[in-house]
This record gives C-alpha cells, sequence and structure tokens, in this order.
C-alpha cells in the first residue's frame, strides 16, 4: 500500500511553501543572527548540567554517570575552536579534564575534584566567550531556556526517553529542569501576569507531575510519554512573546536550509584553512539544526539525500574536512535546499 | 463498558443524512447532542445540546489515567459515535490501540477495531460506512469499514500522524503529520497515495470545506493554517493567525463561510472569512483554557471547544462571535463533537 515518492514530490513540496516563508516574525531572530554566541552558551550551560548530575545526584546506576560524562567531549565541541582561540590553555585543560572524568567514572574512580576543577573553568569560559551581562539579556536566556525544554538532551526529550529505559537521559532531563527554573527565574520580571503565570504552571507541571524526584515515578509506564512536549512547547510559545524573539528554528523551513548550508561553507571554508577546531565547532552548528529538525521530513520525500546527507556530516568530522568530504556534503545540502525552496 | 443513556423524548426531522461534522445543510427542527472525549477521565461525556446538561457519560475501559479516548465521530444518522483509544505509552502496538464504536442509546460497544499505533484521531466517510484514523506511533494512516471492522488499508504519512479527513466525495482521505510538517493525500477508490505536500511548521488537523474544493490544515508552530486546492492537490494560500496563535482542531461553518480555529496554548478561538482566507477576529474573553478540540452544531449558531486544562467546554455565539458560557465537563477535555439525535421511531 506505501507508495514511495520521490522526484515528482520535490518540486511539489517546493511549491508548497508559497506564501509561507517569513509571512510573520518577530523581531530578534538570534538562531540566525548570533548561532556561535548561543551554540556557547548552550554548551557550557549543559556542561553545568551534567555536572549537577555527576556530583550532586544519586542513584544506582553507572550508565547515568556514563552518559553524563560522554556528554561533556561532545558539548566541548561547540565551544572548541573560540575558547582555543580566547585561551588555549583553558580549552586544552577542559579536554583534559573531560578525559580524565569520563575515565574516572567508567573505571569507579573518584572525580570530585576534577568536576570541581572543570566547573569553574566553564565559568571562565563563559566569561571569556560571552560575558557577565550575556544572561541578562532577555531573549538570550529564551534561546538557551527554549533549548532546555525541546532538544534533546533537555526536559521534555528527557522525560519521553524514560519509555525506552534510557534513565541518564531523564536524570539529566530532571537537573534541565532545575536549571530551567533559576533561569525563568531572571526572566519572570520581563514577562506580563498571564504570560508569568502560564510559564511557572507549565514548568511547575513538569516538576510535580513528572520530575517530582531524579528518579521516575514508580507508575511512569502508565503515563504518557509525550506528557512533557506540551507544557515544554507551550513554555517556548510564551517565551517568544514576553522575548519577542523565534526560538523555533524550524518555523520555516526554507530560511533553515538555507542556514545550514551556509553555516557549512563556513565550516568547510575553516577546514581549508586548516582551523580544524574553529572548522569542526561551525560545522556541529550546522549539524545541530540539520539534525534536529530535517531528518525526518527528507526522510519521508526522499530517503536517499537524507541518508546521504547524514553520512557526509559524518565522514567530514571523521576526515576533519578532508578529501571530497566537504565538497559532498555541500552538494547534498544544496539539493535539500532545492528540495525545500530556499 | 458502559451505562446506558438516559433517554430523552426529543421531536426528531427526517434522521440518517446529516453528516456530523462539517454538517453540509442544517436542519433547525432537529436537535443534537454534544459529545466530549475526557483524556484523562478515560469517558465521554454526553450534554443535552439544548440545555448543556450532561445526559450521560460513557466510560471507556474504566481504566483513567491508562487508557485514552482522544479523537472521535459520529456516523452521519448519530446512532453511533466513534473514539480513538490508546494507551499513554505510545509503543508501536498495544491491546488498547482500537477504535471504539458505540451506540449512543444503549452505550454498548457494536464494534472494536483493531488499530494499532497510538490512533490519535479519527473521521468517519460522508456515507458513514468508513472510517479512517491518523496512527500516530506507526506514522501511518489507516481505513476500517464501519460494519464489519474489516481493514480497508492502511498506507505510510509522515512522522507522528495527528490529522485526519475524508473528502466530502469520500474519494480521498487527508492525514496530517505533525514532524515531517506534512499532509499525505490517499486515494480512496484506488487505494494509493497520491502524495505528501509539505504545509506549515507542526500541522495538526485537517478539515475540508463543505464543497470540498479546499483543504485546511492547521499548523501549531507555524501559526498559520494552509488552504490546500483539492483540484491541484498543492497549497494556495496560508493564512496567518499570528506567530503566538498555536492553532489545533478547526471546524468549518455549514454553510462554508467561516473556519473556526482552536489555539490551543494560547486559549484563542481564530475565526477566519473563508472565501477571504482572512483572519476576522480571535475570541479570547472567557474561553476557557487550553482549548484544543473545536466542532460546530449543524445549525452554525454554536461552536464548542473542548478545554483540556480547564476541564470545560465553551460555548461561544457565531453572531456575536462571543463566550456566552463555560460548562463543565470530564477530566481534561480533548475532543468534542456533534451528533443529531438519532431517530428511534
Amino acid at each position: 500500500m506505501i507508495k514511495t515518492l520521490r522526484n515528482s514530490a520535490l518540486a511539489l513540496a517546493a511549491a508548497a511553501l508559497i506564501g509561507s516563508a517569513f509571512a510573520q516574525n518577530y523581531t530578534h531572530n538570534p538562531f540566525y543572527e548570533d548561532p556561535s554566541s548561543h551554540a556557547h552558551n548552550y554548551a557550557l550551560r549543559a556542561m553545568e548540567i551534567r555536572f549537577d548530575v555527576l556530583q550532586n545526584i544519586t542513584v544506582d546506576d553507572a550508565e547515568v554517570y556514563e552518559e553524563a560524562a560522554e556528554g561533556l567531549g561532545d558539548s566541548l565541541v561547540a565551544v572548541q575552536g573560540s575558547l582555543n582561540e580566547a585561551d588555549p590553555e583553558i580549552y586544552a585543560r577542559l579536554d583534559e579534564l573531560f578525559d580524565a572524568i569520563e575515565d574516572a567514572v567508567e573505571d569507579g574512580e573518584d572525580y570530585g575534584d576534577l568536576v570541581t576543577e572543570a566547573a569553574v573553568l566553564v565559568e571562565q569560559a563563559h566569561e571569556l566567550l560571552l560575558g557577565e551581562d550575556f544572561n541578562a539579556d532577555p531573549v538570550n536566556l529564551g534561546v538557551v531556556l527554549s533549548r532546555l525544554m525541546l532538544d534533546d538532551g533537555g526536559v521534555a526529550e528527557g522525560w519521553e526517553e524514560i519509555f525506552e529505559d534510557e534513565l541518564a537521559d531523564f536524570v539529566i532531563g530532571y537537573a534541565a529542569l532545575q536549571r530551567s527554573y533559576d533561569l525563568w527565574e531572571k526572566l519572570e520580571p520581563f514577562a506580563d501576569e498571564t504570560q508569568a503565570f502560564e510559564v511557572r504552571d507549565s514548568l511547575d507541571y513538569m516538576a510535580t507531575e513528572l520530575y517530582a524526584s531524579h528518579l521516575p515515578p514508580e507508575n511512569f509506564h502508565l503515563m504518557d510519554a509525550e506528557a512533557g512536549e506540551a507544557p515544554a512547547h507551550r513554555v517556548v510559545s510564551y517565551l517568544e512573546r514576553i522575548t519577542d524573539a523565534t526560538l523555533y528554528a524550524q518555523r520555516d523551513l526554507a530560511p533553515l536550509v538555507v542556514h545550514i548550508d551556509e553555516l557549512a561553507v563556513l565550516a568547510c571554508g575553516l577546514y581549508d584553512a586548516g582551523d580544524t577546531l574553529m572548522a569542526g565547532e561551525v560545522m556541529n552548528q550546522s549539524y545541530y539544526f540539520y539534525d534536529e529538525n530535517l531528518p525526518r521530513m527528507l526522510n519521508l520525500f526522499d530517503p536517499d539525500l537524507q541518508e546521504a546527507i547524514q553520512d557526509s556530516y559524518a565522514t567530514v568530522d571523521d576526515q576533519d574536512g578532508a578529501g571530497d568530504s566537504c565538497t559532498e556534503l555541500l552538494e547534498n545540502l544544496t539539493a535539500a535546499r532545492g528540495l525545500l525552496g530556499g | 463498558m458502559k451505562k446506558g443513556l438516559k433517554h430523552r423524548l426529543i421531536a426528531l426531522a427526517a434522521a440518517g443524512t446529516l453528516a456530523v461534522s462539517g454538517l453540509a445543510a442544517a436542519q433547525e427542527d432537529q436537535t443534537y447532542r454534544i459529545y466530549v472525549s475526557n483524556e484523562y477521565g478515560a469517558g465521554i461525556t454526553v450534554l443535552d445540546g439544548e440545555t448543556y446538561e450532561q445526559i450521560d457519560y460513557i466510560d471507556i475501559t474504566g481504566r483513567p489515567g491508562e487508557v485514552r479516548p482522544r479523537g472521535m465521530g459520529v456516523s452521519p444518522d448519530g446512532s453511533t459515535i466513534y473514539v480513538a483509544v490508546s494507551d499513554f505509552f505510545p509503543v508501536l502496538e498495544t491491546p488498547e490501540d482500537k477504535l471504539v464504536a458505540i451506540d449512543v442509546d444503549s452505550g454498548e460497544v457494536i464494534i472494536e477495531i483493531r488499530a494499532g499505533g497510538n490512533p490519535e484521531r479519527l473521521h468517519v466517510s460522508p456515507d458513514g460506512s468508513q472510517v479512517w484514523a491518523a496512527l500516530e506511533a506507526i506514522a501511518q494512516g489507516g481505513g476500517y469499514y464501519t460494519d464489519t471492522g474489516e481493514e480497508i488499508a492502511t498506507f505510510r504519512v509522515g512522522v507522528e500522524a495527528e490529522g485526519v479527513a475524508v473528502s466530502p466525495d469520500g474519494k480521498y482521505v487527508y492525514v496530517s503529520a505533525e514532524a515531517t510538517h506534512t499532509t499525505t493525500i490517499f486515494d480512496i477508490e484506488n487505494l494509493e497515495t497520491v502524495k505528501h505536500v509539505l504545509v506549515g511548521n507542526r500541522p495538526r488537523e485537517v478539515r475540508f470545506s463543505p464543497d470540498g474544493a479546499f483543504a485546511y490544515v492547521s499548523a501549531e508552530i507555524g501559526g498559520t493554517v494552509s488552504v490546500i486546492d483539492t483540484e491541484s492537490q498543492e497549497v494556495v494560500d496560508t493564512v496567518s493567525l499570528g506567530l503566538d496563535s498555536r492553532p489545533v482542531e478547526m471546524a468549518v461553518s455549514p454553510d462554508g463561510d467561516r473556519l473556526y480555529v482552536a489555539g490551543g496554548g494560547t486559549n484563542a478561538v481564530y475565526v477566519i472569512s473563508i472565501p477571504e482566507h482572512e483572519l476576522i477576529t480571535t475570541i479570547t474573553e472567557n474561553m476557557g483554557r487550553r482549548p484544543w478540540g473545536i466542532t460546530i452544531t449543524p445549525d452554525g449558531q454554536r461552536v464548542f471547544t473542548a478545554n483540556g486544562l480547564s476541564d470545560t467546554i465553551s460555548v461561544i455565539d457565531t453572531e456575536c462571535l462571543c463566550v456566552v458560557e463555560n460548562i463543565e465537563a470530564g477530566r481534561g477535555p480533548h475532543s468534542v463533537e456533534v451528533g443529531v439525535v438519532p431517530n428511534n421511531d
């Protein structure tokens, strides 16, 4: 009964975008205007969340700590070029520390001092890359809070993942929710009464019904796996109004795929110039926007293209942009632009 | 499953010809009932269409918090309600994934149709012979005969299928999918997929104009309603409701002049003029919280919304375009449908 739809669907899909692109907008468009700063801010916040898990949460499952530790290195990629440029010693030491934490967790050794030292360096990195006032700006707070709500490794996804027996994601989601409250306290003065009520109500729902503890509710398997999705989206929707900023980067797919492509082009240029760390950082931004938003849609219209793009990103990463890897990725992204009208 | 409905003696006009959602022609002498699916209460609240008094409550499995009813449809003669039932845990298949047909007078289950994959919404064909469902967890649409429960077809759609609607001529079924931003068009006669159409971001529901010329697809993140020309099967217009509008379910007025759109995340109902495809007004005053489901009476005079966070139904007068009453419903209202009172003569 399933009929595979390929090329014929492509032009139609592009046509479908008529009249939808950027028909309406908030004043600020942070994911497009300053992707680097927001990537840095989120990555550094994600590191702090993982420190919370490693230092302050007790669970009888080593995998939770292993995954928390592994994620530190992934987050470091998002700042590696900029941090190395700003202070190579801090970058190098953080790189060492994250490896050491991962090893210590794996070997069951004490890692408390390592985490404490890393946390201090992350704070310094934040000051170097973003400055003290970055998180006084409501738009910047809105971006990081929205990502904590909806991204992989965030609150809504953490709840859903427990249904796949991924306790680590749940615990990280729990820690992310605690951090979300901290961020919301800074943002709340910018909200009117209704907005404040709705955001607080949604956060409280998640904190009491889903994440009452760092361990899942006893009867969670009888609950809705997507119960975090609606309140998380509700929060982001109100954050958009509070900050007058577009916090759904994917709202219009045509400009999004252009953005993804442009970041990849920039990264490939950096690879060509031999700045591998910065290239990897920028390519990581491109992949983030791609991976969060496009694979499932592309897989419906053109599964081969989707697979080719995924493979291309992996090859570029493996080969540090060498050989034809960048060329292939950019060709595939150009095809995606054609598909989405970008 | 259930208690019998308390019978009410209500004068009826000739029954059996009206489609329930998007009725082609309103008949003022017909009375109707309002059915509300309660996601957390695991039951259907039945309200009198004139007094809004609760006349029955139909339990669905008796396991609130474990099994939930969501999308509904009513047979054209009003005798049967169809309810999409699923487990809260959206794995690929669970024994609770089914479409349940309930006799509205006896409250008895007439037939249970296995519909694996977390059915979310359903739509009864205009002649009442088929019911089509969006199977959320397995990214499929599924069609079934209402008399036997036999499967007509299943077909691939986008990821996280949400909305479903059968065209007024019964020839096509459209299924929207939120994660792929698509609406899939399926040819019922030839049992083949025609195409996937890219619509607004995070599409929630599909509705046809009474004449079948257009299909409307709400997009929650897009804040839009995409207008698909059913002849060309392409998006020909996009109505912007505001980025913060969060549109979900929709109801088309019987005369085809207006589209009422529930703003699930904003406690609002948006009213669109269909001929112009323009937003006329936004109703917010006295609206319940998180209006999700929405429907309209056969005469087009009242619109009802199912308010998930306030456990109420808001009643909108379509002349003043204002909320005139809020009625208590069960826990977590998801969808609301209107059905003519069946003729039992």
